[in-house]
């Protein structure tokens, strides 16, 4: 089985402190980050064709071209939907969104940005989280 | 048949009584008796007797009266009749001798002027002196002047009784004239009107009260007769929205003219909806009606149906207020709420980006390690983080300020 991280935010400034946070906290490969759902959803279509990778992906909400939104919808069509697990990192701070989140299977967490050091210790005593991290 | 048993019962004795006086020597003219025919009615015979020397016997001859007795009893019915209407009429009777300018008066007109017949002697001088001073001269002034024309004159004017009381009469006065032309009584009715007067007082106070609550209300009331489709409008129509509404045309009318045409439809339904259902009374309709200097004017039309026994609509009443400066008001409020929805969205996305990613370099930097290189790049992202939140804070201020000033009408 392998497992790869995907930073997902238009911002990129973002995405490479998710990067060394996850780093310092000790994850097995480098995170591969993209600016928008769509560049995400191109990635995974491609990647997925490997049957025994998993992915865990940070996304962002608010994105020019396909927002967070529009990417999990797209997500549900996939036949690899199951091998995917979502934690929603996002800047707006509000209580519907959270919700809508959760509506979601693959949703395992909604944070607020930044992330932190103690939601990532929190997440790898989640067995299928775990493998990610060494 | 003895004549006695002939006599109507009520009559038997003293037409008995009448018998035993013309024996006695007496002789009667004028007595008044009924008599029953064959067919059991009765009629009124007058009597004229003549006793004989001899008491065994008298003379009688009788006259069939029943045909004047029944036209006495019809006009006295009639004249009471006559008095009782005049008593509800409140209508006196009186005649003036020109000559001795002394009146007669009827007992109505001494009830009117609260007057004793026993002791009240209706000299002109006498009455002139119970008329209210202020019309004296006005009253004789105005009969003087209808005579002229007419010899019948028609006038009101105020009394004062003893009392105190102030009345209102209505006088209707006929010069009578003799055989060469000259004056020589007058007759007339008089009439207490004062009830009427004391009404039409009241009424005009209660339209002043009405004219004015228009003119304060910034309300025109309406006034349409469904019947003959005419419409009478309050006098601020003329003047509030710079159009003219001395028409009377109906629904069709003027008015309908200035509503907005993107409203006419609107407003033509639901007068019509009113109209057709019988259970409703009330309707309320929004609209904007165009000035006559081409600016538009919100109101609110409120709309009272009358119906008549079979609930046709016969007429509709209503009042229409000018909200314009609340909608005015309304529209400023609800273009604030946007620039302030505005400027909540810039301060929780906007700001929100370089603010977290400031806070993640610092959750970064607390917990973990980097290289020289990245930390160069991570503390370049912080001043232009730093700079960007710094402009936005700018802009939030201006966009505040504009505000206020719009607010305060600058």
């Amino acid at each position: 089985m392998e497992f790869e991280i995907l930073l997902v935010d238009d911002d990129s400034m973002i995405c490479m402190v998710h990067r060394l946070l996850l780093q310092n906290a000790g994850i097995d490969s480098k995170p591969v980050s993209k600016g928008n759902g769509l560049q995400a959803l191109r990635h995974l279509d491609k990647e997925s064709r490997n049957p025994n990778k998993r992915f865990l992906i940070f996304l962002d909400i608010n994105m020019p071209v396909m927002d967070g939104w529009k990417f999990l919808d797209e997500l549900q069509q996939r036949e690899y939907k199951d091998r995917v697990e979502i934690v929603m990192v996002t800047s707006s701070v509000n209580m519907m969104d959270r919700n809508k989140a959760e509506s979601y299977p693959q949703i395992i967490d909604y944070v607020e940005k930044p992330l932190e050091l103690e939601s990532i210790k929190r997440w790898i005593k989640d067995p299928s989280i775990l493998p990610y991290f060494s | 048949m003895p004549i006695n048993e002939m006599f109507h019962p009520v009559d038997r004795e003293k037409s008995l009584h009448e018998i035993e006086k013309t024996f006695n020597g007496a002789p009667s003219k004028g007595f008044q008796n009924r008599l029953r025919r064959k067919d059991g009615s009765y009629i009124w015979l007058e009597w004229t007797t003549t006793p004989s020397s001899d008491e065994s016997y008298f003379y009688a001859s009788a006259k069939d009266i029943s045909k004047r007795i029944a036209t006495e009893e019809k006009l006295r019915s009639v004249i009471e009749d006559l008095e009782t209407a005049q008593k509800i009429a409140r209508l006196g009777y009186w005649i003036r001798d020109l000559q001795t300018d002394m009146n007669i008066w009827s007992d109505q007109v001494y009830r009117i002027y609260g007057k004793d017949p026993q002791q009240f002697t209706p000299t002109q001088q006498a009455v002139e002196d119970l008329f209210h001073p202020d019309d004296l001269q006005y009253v004789k002034l105005s009969v003087e002047k209808q005579f002229r024309e007419n010899d019948f004159v028609t006038f009101e004017h105020r009394i004062i009784t003893d009392k105190g009381e102030v009345k209102w009469l209505m006088e209707r006065s006929h010069l009578i004239r003799d055989d060469q032309n000259r004056p020589v009584e007058m007759k007339g009715t008089v009439q207490d009107i004062t009830e009427t007067k004391q009404k039409e007082k009241e009424l005009k106070i209660s339209n002043e009260r009405f004219e004015i609550a228009i003119k304060a209300s910034n309300e025109l009331i309406w006034d349409w007769d469904i019947e003959t489709d005419k419409v009478n409008r309050s006098a601020g129509y003329e003047k509030f929205f710079g159009h003219d509404f001395s028409e009377t045309e109906g629904s069709e009318g003027p008015w309908l003219k200035i509503i907005h045409p993107d409203d006419r439809e609107s407003v033509k339904e639901s007068l019509n909806s009113l109209l057709t259902d019988p259970d409703r009374k009330l309707n309320t309709h929004d609209y904007r009606v165009i000035r006559a200097d081409g600016e538009i004017a919100h109101v609110t039309d409120r709309a009272f149906v009358i119906r008549d026994e079979n609930g046709n609509p016969v007429r509709m009443v209503g009042a229409v207020l000018d909200v314009t400066k609340s909608k005015n008001l309304l529209e400023r409020i609800r273009k604030q709420n946007k620039a302030l929805k505005e400027i909540t969205w810039m301060q929780s996305h906007t700001v929100r980006a370089p603010l977290s990613r400031i806070l993640s370099i610092a959750e970064l930097l607390k917990n973990g390690e980097v290289s020289n290189e990245e930390y160069e790049i991570l503390f370049e992202s912080v001043v232009t983080s730093a700079a960007e939140l710094d402009e936005m804070v700018r802009e939030v201020a201006a966009k505040t300020e504009s505000l206020n000033r719009r607010d305060n009408g600058v």
